[in-house]
């Protein structure tokens, strides 16, 4: 299965000249289908196409495919191997809010969605299709560098940070120009939201939710990083079983990212993966990582893991995100070391909870997610280490993966 | 601005938070400092006239303009242009 040509794309799906209609039909379009955005916050992009449009200046659209998350390959995938349906939801996106520049910010290290963004582009130019308003932006391997303030700033000539503005990029964004950043997989939808129309679009998904989601398998599954489309409504367990390989309840279920939610495997598996249930029960599928812990690994080791490595991708900004993380790691590492009380996890908690909501961007708040849901999760594994027992972050087979100057910096 | 209440809120922006503390012995019933000295806000909306009045001199006393008071929208709220009148100097 390689990269879609143009030929093959226009032939399954008809070329983006049949479906020109007004920037206001567009968006009437896009707010009837509901189609929200698949970055992580779910935001709907109606309101972010509406708002670009309305703000003073020509906006600016950002295909956001730099995919931070180390365990996340949904829209990488998505580059890959539909280049042109990600092209035509970024023209769409362009034609939509009246913009006339469209940067896709990826990275160029992932050689295989570099080779079919190129490609896809040359095949355009080819076949007599403008791509002078295309440009093609390497994005810093960091964690929050795929954060909208921080694309917006970096493609603004700055560094990668995070900011926090009083308001919001599709309003002012690069040079102080209306920039929609819209993650890759939105795009695609859209493209086909634009050609099928909104009905079709909301025939799978739920109402709350419409149309389907990607998500990306990883940690003790068949085929690790394996991109899945949740048509309808699934549990958690039924995906797993059909395409995640597996036979048994896995011991727990890490949702939404690294900064996501842990689950214990038995109450994961009759969950529905579905953004809108989730949210209700106060938990984000954020980019759609379902990664599965077996039960020979401990929680808190891989957590441990995880958390330190997070730590290290503060962008440094804000004191309570750059002192707070590593305290919060180093509690962590001393519980899966047997040298923990419960007194030291009493002070875990009350500092998480005081890093909570703070600093620029979601990043403190996203690590604090990670740690209470790990306490609340791997409890038998705690009251083990309480009791001496010691684990090593650093051993086992099926870790969840990080970049690899992480895994060389240990 | 041109209400005195309403629901207005102060914020910090952690990024420019460098651990001064005047904000919270200027008003320590809403603005605390974490284990490392930074800005923590309560969050609440400020209701009466004389808390808004002691927000404004937090946010005053700042010296690098960490604080903002925020309106309904998340917009923030101009303090009669004082934001533009302070000297560059002052900022660090």
């Amino acid at each position: 299965m390689g990269s879609e040509s143009l030929a093959s794309h226009v032939r399954r799906l008809g070329s983006l000249d049949s479906i020109r209609s007004s920037p206001q039909a567009l968006r009437d379009t896009v707010r009837a289908s509901g189609l929200m955005g698949r970055g992580g916050a779910g935001f709907p992009t109606a309101t972010k196409f509406d708002v670009a449009a309305a703000a003073p200046g020509t906006p600016i659209i950002v295909v956001n495919a730099s995919e931070g998350e180390p365990a996340s390959a949904k829209d990488r995938t998505l580059l890959e191997l539909r280049p042109h349906l990600i092209l035509d939801g970024a023209d769409l996106a362009a034609a939509a809010v009246g913009a006339k520049e469209i940067v896709i910010y990826f990275h160029r290290a992932h050689l295989r969605s570099n080779a079919a963004i190129e490609q896809a582009l040359a095949e355009r130019r080819d076949a007599g299709i403008d791509t002078s308003h295309v440009r093609l932006i390497d994005a810093p391997a960091r964690y929050v560098a795929g954060e909208t303030s921080a694309v917006v700033s970096y493609l603004g000539g700055h560094g990668a940070l995070p900011r926090r503005g009083a308001k919001p990029a599709a309003q002012v964004g690069i040079a102080s120009r209306p920039t929609v950043v819209n993650n890759a997989e939105t795009l695609a939808h859209l493209a086909l939201v634009s050609r099928f129309g909104a009905n079709w679009f909301s025939q799978v998904g739920t109402p709350e939710a419409p149309g389907s989601t990607l998500i990306t398998l990883a940690g003790s599954v068949a085929i690790p990083g394996q991109v899945v489309e949740i048509l309808g409504p699934v549990t958690i367990g039924r995906v797993l079983e059909g395409v995640g390989g597996l036979d048994a309840k896995p011991r727990a279920i890490l949702l939404g990212g690294y900064e996501g939610t842990w689950i214990s495997g038995d109450t994961a598996w009759y969950t529905p993966l579905e953004r809108h249930g989730l949210k209700s029960l106060g938990i984000s599928l954020g980019c759609g990582l379902v990664a599965v812990l077996n039960d020979r690994t401990c929680g808190l080791a891989e957590t441990a893991r995880l958390l330190s490595w997070l730590a290290g991708e503060s962008s440094g900004q804000c004191g309570s995100c750059v002192y707070g993380l590593p305290v919060l790691s180093g509690y962590v590492d001393d519980i899966i070391a047997g040298r923990s009380r419960r007194s030291d996890v009493r002070r875990l908690r009350e500092q998480a909870a005081s890093v909570r909501g703070r600093g620029a961007c979601g990043h403190p708040t996203g690590v604090v997610n990670l740690v209470e849901s790990a306490l609340d999760t791997f409890t038998p594994e705690l009251t083990r280490h309480m009791r001496g027992a010691v684990c090593d972050a650093h051993d086992g087979s099926d870790h969840f993966p990080l970049p690899r100057d992480a895994e060389l910096r240990r | 601005m041109k209400r005195d209440s309403g629901v207005v809120a102060i914020v910090v922006d952690g990024s420019r938070c460098d651990g001064h503390g005047i904000c919270a012995l200027v008003m320590p019933e809403r603005i605390s400092l974490d284990a490392w000295g930074y800005a923590s806000v309560d969050g609440n909306p400020i209701e009466d006239t004389r808390t808004l009045n002691r927000a404004k001199r937090a946010i005053s006393a700042c010296p690098v303009r960490a604080l903002a008071l925020v309106g309904p929208v998340d917009v923030e709220v101009r303090l009669r242009g004082r934001r533009a009148r302070l000297p560059k100097s002052r900022v660090q």
